[in-house]
């Protein structure tokens, strides 16, 4: 049997707490959904070069494509939501609806690439963006979750790293609306976006 | 000549709508993906329950 979590859920806030009581920061929760992401992109990447070298077929790539995005979404979608303790009929719908999103746009992709679409370095990049979309998924849950409680402004905090221009604009704004910003991933840095957004009660 | 290996499965709507749909061994995968990917600190975070 699995040893029990260090971290709790709490309910009413919509925040994990700690090992030492505290609630863990939105900002640290990102970024264990940002590495978690990142050491899935090598594998995202190996699929991408193993069909480019022939290794595996176009047919074997959608398949382990489609796996991997349904994985991305439903972890993202579980970080969001407390855990999977948390999740409800309700939630898995919601992330059914964003994986069918991703399939249809992998479809099309897979279609290109049959029709002869080059496997080149912006192949490459654009495997990449499945890789990183958990992100979305993440902020729009999140966004949903923190509105359901009553938080009703949001902020968008800029990341230590590089950051695209409409990043930083958005973050100039400091506390706004739920809803008024332009949610991360959809961004010009499109999912690779590492800011993340703080909410208040107003 | 036709390339099998560039041959595309042909999904329609209706297929990606259904393959879209989450069943309980897809969920275990995903655990598995978290844990497999997470680092030290985070391997256990979506294991939490609510207090």
């Amino acid at each position: 049997m699995p040893s029990p979590s260090k971290y709790s859920w709490n309910e009413v806030a919509g925040r994990y707490r700690g090992a030492n009581g505290q609630f863990v920061s939105f900002e640290r929760i990102r970024s264990f959904l940002d590495q978690a992401l990142d050491r899935n992109e090598a594998r995202v990447a190996s699929l991408a070069s193993k069909l480019r070298n022939r290794q595996i077929t176009l047919a074997e790539w959608q398949i382990e494509m489609r796996d991997t995005i349904k994985d991305i979404h439903l972890a993202s979608s579980a970080l969001a939501r407390g855990g999977w303790a948390q999740m409800s009929e309700v939630d898995y719908a919601k992330v059914a609806e964003k994986i069918e999103f991703q399939l249809k746009k992998l479809n099309d992709f897979a279609l290109q690439i049959e029709k002869g679409l080059p496997l080149d370095g912006r192949f490459a990049r654009r495997t990449t963006l499945y890789a990183q979309s958990g992100r979305v998924t993440y902020h729009e849950s999140l966004r949903n979750e923190m509105a359901l409680r009553g938080f009703t402004l949001e902020k968008s905090v800029l990341a230590s790293s590089d950051h695209c221009s409409e990043c930083v604009s958005e973050a100039a704004k400091g506390f706004v609306p739920i809803g008024d910003l332009v949610l991360i991933g959809e961004r010009i840095c499109r999912s690779n976006c590492r800011c993340h957004v703080e909410f208040s009660e107003g | 000549m036709e390339d099998l290996k560039r041959k595309a499965i042909p999904w329609t709507e209706k297929l990606i709508k259904d393959q879209s749909l989450i069943s309980p061994s897809e969920v275990e995968r995903a655990k598995v993906f978290w844990t497999t990917n997470a680092n030290k600190e985070s391997k256990d975070i979506l294991d939490a329950v609510t207090e």
